[in-house]
């Protein structure tokens, strides 16, 4: 072999390393026949180690890509269930407005009407409620009134004394209304204390009874 | 020549190179296709009776012929699946064939699989074999009919996989049905087992699939070790795919 055909294959040599090195696998020229020599079998070698090399660095490329994509696909689904959550949250704030409203159904006297069961978070947020009303509202008299509450346990009943012991702190008394004969049986059985309670059968009874108590009729 | 059964690990490994070396410099992914069966048959003729390679390709990116195919194909079908082939409805395009026929060496011969448009769930399901190819290779079908032809590289580019059936003239689906519904062939041929490479080319719609059909019995072990002919021929096509150089 001649020197100058040695040189030439030694740099060819050189430069596919090099450009293996740098992972720019298209500059490296592949070629399918390699001289019958010692060197040949070291380009062979080489030649070699250029495709396993790529072969390898493009599936991780690929595998790197695909990650990214997953990754840009959770993000996108986060923001979403995100965004969901929020929407139920303001959902879940408009029901619990609703569901515990104070209606000023007459100069001084408020009503508090209760439908379905009240639990911790929701007993919390019909004391804030009443006593954010009785803060913006003259109030002597709160009509809690429970015709459409079918059922209540320990944890209802000490929810409604606690607004009705908040409210007295603020000089405001407390009535019950509408309370069903199995809710009446079920206070009874827990031994709810309503003895500061005044009772009524239904709203209208107990509005005016607060009528009176305020008139001294 | 050895089976594939009988390939040892550097048998396997230099099969690879081979291939890769044959298949780089293509100007086209058909092109590469086809040399990869030629390549890979030449050396697995006693095993091989039958090697394909398909590739997913928009419908309006086929060559006219084909296109005249998928339409008839897809004309054929009963329900309201045809009137969904448009041009980026994706088509499973017969890219590569050699085998033991004449007839198999070109793809342009080919009588009935030119190209599967993928029209809609029930319509792959139809067919047995490829509804159970694109499953066991990662191609979940759910996206079928969103008209979505990058949702194949989003969503599933990435992964590659192994088909494997190992006993082709018995096995069957959990419908009952023969997972390859040709049986005249299986039979004809001494068809064995038939196996499955898939990959894609991630962010594009191109996922490629080698189908072979074996006259020797494989384990899924050994059709296992046949994957990496998929990152190889997917690591000299890459360029191609990426240019849009598919014919």
């Amino acid at each position: 072999m001649q020197i100058e055909e040695l040189d030439q294959r030694l740099e060819r040599l050189t430069a596919a390393l090099a450009h293996l090195l740098a992972g720019e696998f298209d500059a490296i020229p592949i070629t399918p026949s390699v001289v019958d020599d010692l060197l040949g079998s070291v380009e062979q070698t080489v030649q070699h180690l250029v495709m396993d090399i790529k072969t390898v660095t493009l599936a991780n490329r690929d595998k790197e890509a695909v990650l990214l994509l997953q990754q840009q696909q959770l993000e996108q689904q986060v923001r979403e269930l995100a965004a969901r959550a929020e929407t139920i949250e303001q959902q879940a704030a408009a029901i619990r407005q609703l569901s515990t409203p104070v209606l000023e159904v007459w100069r001084e006297v408020l009503v508090l009407p209760i439908i379905g069961a009240v639990d911790t978070a929701r007993g919390e947020a019909l004391m804030t409620d009443l006593l954010d009303s009785i803060a913006r509202m003259p109030t002597k008299w709160v009509i809690i009134d429970l015709t459409g509450v079918e059922f209540v346990d320990t944890h209802t009943a000490d929810h409604l004394l606690k607004v009705v012991r908040a409210a007295a702190l603020l000089g405001v008394r407390c009535m019950l209304s509408g309370i069903q004969p199995a809710v009446a049986q079920t206070l009874a059985n827990i031994g709810a204390e309503l003895g500061e309670l005044a009772t009524e059968r239904n709203l209208a009874e107990a509005l005016r009874h607060c009528l009176r108590q305020l008139h001294n009729l | 020549m050895a089976t594939i059964a009988q390939l040892t690990d550097p048998d396997l490994l230099a099969l690879e190179r081979r291939m890769q070396l044959a298949v780089h410099g293509a100007t086209s992914l058909a092109a590469a296709a086809q040399t990869y069966v030629q390549t890979v048959y030449a050396a697995l003729s006693d095993s091989l009776v039958l090697l394909r390679v398909f590739a997913t390709v928009p419908f309006g990116r086929l060559p006219a012929v084909n296109q005249a195919f998928v339409r008839q194909l897809a004309a054929t079908v009963p329900s309201g699946d045809a009137a969904r082939l448009g041009d980026e409805t994706l088509v499973l395009s017969l890219l590569g064939s050699a085998g033991s026929e004449p007839d198999w060496c070109d793809p342009s011969r080919s009588r009935g699989h030119i190209g599967i448009p993928l029209l809609s769930v029930e319509f792959i399901d139809a067919i047995p074999m490829i509804a159970r190819l694109l499953k066991q290779l990662g191609v979940e079908l759910d996206w079928l009919g969103r008209e979505d032809t990058a949702v194949v590289g989003k969503t599933f580019g990435f992964q590659s996989g192994v088909f494997h059936v190992a006993a082709a003239a018995t096995a069957v689906d959990a419908r009952g049905r023969k997972i390859i519904s040709a049986q005249d062939f299986v039979s004809r041929y001494a068809i064995e087992t038939v196996f499955g490479l898939g990959g894609g080319y991630v962010g594009t719609p191109v996922f490629v699939t080698i189908i072979g059909f074996c006259r020797d019995h494989l384990d899924a072990g050994r059709v296992e070790a046949l994957r990496p002919h998929i990152d190889r021929f997917k690591a000299e096509t890459v360029g191609l795919v990426a240019d849009g150089r598919v014919f």
